[in-house]
């Protein structure tokens, strides 16, 4: 009783929600290879070269680019939307490097803006002008501040997963049960996967490269992070290992639909983001894999703060049931945890991995318009498909033998 | 018996002479002359100063750095603390008037309050005489000086003059640019001021550096950060398990950390979090049981080792054609109590955790020495000088790393933290003022471990 109460209730929430009041998020017609060059082929020449693309991210309804050449003296950013309009750029220069010293007019001309509203900034070898909408960088014509989303309000659900994350841990530790390798090898499979792609994943730290910073140093320590995150996941694995036991194969599914309708009601930017990148599919694989094993814990947190009482399921069910309206896109992972904290211990991982497996094909699936990632995600879920019905018939035939 | 005694003493005497070694003739110097050259120069202009003189620092560290990689070597420092006026002592009188002096002792600025009669206004077209004159004067090559220009302007009832000269010594590195620049009202002196123009390449190679360090700060800090989240996971387990414990030592380094936190300025909140943390890792060291036995009266000897053999690391980068600066930053304040808090603060801080802490939750995975690298590792990123190539000044962090790592398995964690203090106030003390405070805040903690070292009990 208690699984599919709290796994069917999310998703007879989620599933109304997602067809009746709000309707799912548009797709992101094109990919940022596209808006690149699109804007290579639109902007004219910045007077500077503007190197290679170094990172994307999703900047409200648009991409914001980054270029940088190797010797990271400057930095070039364009916002292109996802709507035909008018690209905004913006040039940032290192403080250190010359230029000259130009007057409030020439500036003014330059920039193409009135003179009146010009700040004058100081540098070392410069002078540097702001006007209202324009910039100026020595003798060069720096662009204009791109556009600001206001930032979302911190969740709490982000906080409180991380506290059930601690609280699991413990919860792992002072209640032992059978411990099984399975999930610490899953685990780290999916933090070799994660390291192994790190290389790869720098364009998702676009807000990471600095004017002045040489680009391959901002690799550098974009890679040793995601290296230092997924080794201590790896390690963590090990040590509050997950509980041994055999994945509820008819449950997977039903976990799985869940998670694919929490993606598709609100996909997570960062995913979207990461559907760019050729390595998409080991993204998925350490989300899963990485995402699995830490939601599980965070939902061994939650069952061991709630003690065994006949509510909790009811109260796991409200929590995730909360979750739909409030959780923005960190429904996935709370649906997840709150899967994780169902049924038996051991079921937990394979049930969170599970609706995680269904959100990152549901987020591909509403936040990507290009072709690539769909081609991706649909044979991600043909694999994930298979995988589950392969142990629903082996559960199936466990059981008729007995 | 008596002859392992007797080596002890003679290992403690060497420590002792290889610390006045590193320390002695190290510091800055002029800050006790400031006052005076201040005031003789103030008398020049005519305005003897009355009152106190406050005496204080100012350091331009990016371009004392790129002064030093344009000159490589000595010349470089000493260039950066003359002519260059990377750093200088600000001396303010309380009467009015303030002058700069550089290290080196030579007058970097100076401006005395408007008089009440500045004589008779100067025909802007007149001016270039008085100021030549006043160049003869002030400066000790007036030749070197060509005048550049002037500008005039009327303010506070009196007619002000600007002049500027411009000048190529051969000490400065090629597109460096020196200016001098004077400033008179109606007819009496007011103001002279030294600029350098540096040449934006050599600061942009020293302030990138500086600043992609930083950023790779940041990782070591995520690095220290999930850390303390293993720790603080270990505590909960082990007080579960009542698994014994060292709270009052634990309690002991976390006051500690806080005072010498408080001591270098610190903020509350980042104090508090770094004395927990500190707190909490020594409080743990017991429960893991694989981490070497303590014996930190080798501690001192260690640190000075360590601190010799890394003071000629950057001689040797700068030998094979690479560039790293001889000392590390200088900082803006000078206090006696602000040495005590960057030397032994990161020891107290980072010991625990990278010694003890990380071999101690990754050594069943991967080896005591597993973790002892990754260690080094981490702290390599914590601190290292710009350098060129980069990893050039990270390599020698990580030598310095590798070192500590060499000491725990020695003399346990205790005895790291204390070479690390040792070494790092020794390495630390050529950015202080020359002066008894500094050095007995230095060399009291080697004298005292050398006489531990020499006469303490030994465990068997």
């Amino acid at each position: 009783m208690r699984v599919p109460v709290a796994v069917a209730l999310p998703l007879v929430a989620v599933l109304a929600a997602w067809l009746v009041p709000l309707p799912p998020a548009a797709a992101v017609a094109r990919s940022p290879q596209e808006a690149t060059r699109y804007a290579e082929d639109t902007l004219p020449a910045l007077g500077v070269p503007w190197g290679k693309v170094r990172g994307w991210m999703r900047s409200g309804e648009g991409w914001e680019v980054v270029w940088q050449p190797s010797h990271g003296a400057w930095l070039v950013r364009v916002w292109i939307g996802d709507a035909p309009g008018p690209l905004v750029w913006r040039l940032d220069v290192a403080a250190w490097l010359s230029g000259v010293r130009l007057s409030r007019a020439a500036a003014a001309h330059l920039a193409r803006a009135a003179p009146e509203a010009g700040v004058a900034r100081e540098r070392l070898g410069r002078r540097d002008w702001e006007f209202a909408g324009a910039r100026v960088a020595g003798a060069v014509a720096a662009g204009s501040a791109l556009p600001q989303q206001p930032g979302s309000p911190p969740s709490p659900f982000e906080a409180v997963l991380a506290g059930l994350i601690l609280a699991g841990a413990l919860a792992r530790v002072l209640l032992p049960t059978m411990r099984g390798r399975g999930w610490m090898q899953w685990t780290t499979l999916g933090c070799v996967a994660l390291a192994l792609s790190s290389p790869l994943l720098t364009p998702l730290a676009a807000r990471s490269f600095r004017a002045g910073v040489r680009p391959w140093v901002t690799q550098l320590a974009v890679v040793a992070a995601v290296t230092l995150v997924a080794s201590s996941v790896a390690l963590a694995a090990s040590h509050f290992r997950a509980s041994a036991s055999r994945p509820p194969g008819s449950l997977l599914l039903l976990a799985g639909a869940a998670g694919l309708l929490a993606g598709r009601l609100e996909p997570l930017e960062w995913l979207v983001e990461a559907a760019a990148v050729p390595v998409r599919v080991l993204i998925w694989l350490g989300v899963v894999g990485v995402g699995g094993w830490l939601l599980a814990v965070a939902g061994d947190g939650a069952r061991a703060l709630l003690g065994r009482s006949r509510s909790s399921p009811w109260l796991l069910s409200a929590t995730a049931v909360a979750a739909v309206p409030l959780a923005g896109p960190w429904l996935g992972p709370v649906l997840a945890a709150a899967a994780g904290a169902t049924g038996q211990r051991g079921d937990g991982p394979w049930l969170a991995a599970a609706v995680l497996f269904g959100w990152t094909f549901g987020c591909t699936w509403a936040g990507c318009g290009w072709v690539e990632p769909l081609r991706d995600a649909l044979l991600w879920l043909a694999t994930g498909l298979a995988f589950a019905t392969i142990v629903a018939e082996r559960e199936h035939a466990v059981r008729a033998r007995n | 018996m008596l002859r392992s005694r007797l080596l002890a003493v003679l290992g403690g005497l060497c420590v002792v002479l290889v610390g006045v070694a590193l320390v002695r003739g190290r510091g800055l110097v002029g800050g006790g002359h400031a006052g005076a050259i201040a005031s003789s120069a103030l008398a020049d202009f005519g305005f003897p100063p009355a009152g106190e003189a406050e005496v204080t620092l100012e350091v331009d560290q990016p371009l004392a750095w790129a002064l030093e990689r344009s000159r490589p070597g000595p010349t470089g420092v000493t260039l950066a603390r003359g002519d260059g006026g990377a750093l200088r002592w600000r001396v303010r009188f309380a009467g009015g008037g303030e002058a700069v002096i550089t290290e080196a002792g030579g007058l970097w600025s100076l401006r005395r309050p408007l008089p009440t009669h500045p004589g008779p206004d100067l025909f802007p077209a007149f001016v270039r005489p008085t100021f030549e004159d006043l160049v003869g004067r002030l400066v000790a090559n007036p030749a070197a000086w060509r005048w550049h220009g002037s500008q005039s302007w009327r303010e506070d009832g009196a007619l002000w003059h600007r002049a500027r000269f411009l000048s190529s010594p051969v000490s400065f590195p090629r597109g460096w640019r020196p200016e001098l620049e004077l400033e008179l009202a109606g007819s009496t002196p007011v103001a002279v001021r030294h600029h350098v123009h540096p040449l934006g390449t050599d600061v942009g190679v020293v302030t990138g550096r500086i600043a992609e360090l930083r950023l790779l700060r940041d990782v070591a800090l995520l690095a220290l950060g999930l850390l303390v989240v293993g720790v603080l996971l270990s505590a909960g387990e082990a007080l579960a398990f009542r698994e014994r414990l060292a709270p009052g030592r634990g309690v002991a380094v976390g006051l500690g950390v806080m005072a010498l936190s408080l001591m270098s300025g610190a903020e509350a909140l980042p104090a508090a979090g770094q004395a927990f943390a500190a707190a909490l890792t020594v409080a743990m060291l017991p429960t893991w049981t694989s981490l070497p036995r303590g014996r930190p009266r080798l501690g001192v000897p260690a640190g000075t080792v360590l601190a010799l053999a890394l003071v000629a690391l950057p001689g040797v980068v700068n030998g094979v054609g690479g560039w790293m600066p001889a000392a590390g930053a200088v900082p803006e304040r000078v206090e006696v109590q602000r040495l005590l808090g960057e030397a032994w603060l990161p020891a107290a801080v980072q010991e625990p955790l990278l010694r003890g802490a990380l071999p101690g939750l990754v050594g069943p995975v991967v080896g005591w020495w597993g973790g002892a690298l990754a260690g080094a590792g981490v702290g390599a990123l914590l601190g290292p000088l710009p350098s060129v190539p980069l990893v050039a000044g990270l390599g020698v962090e990580f030598a310095r790393q590798l070192g500590l790592a060499l000491v725990a398995r020695w003399a346990g964690v205790g005895g790291a933290l204390i070479a690390h203090g040792t070494s790092q106030a020794l390495l630390r003390r050529p950015s202080y003022p020359a002066g008894l405070p500094w050095d007995l805040a230095t060399l009291a903690p080697v004298v005292l471990g050398a006489v531990w070292f020499a006469v303490g009990r030994r465990r068997p």
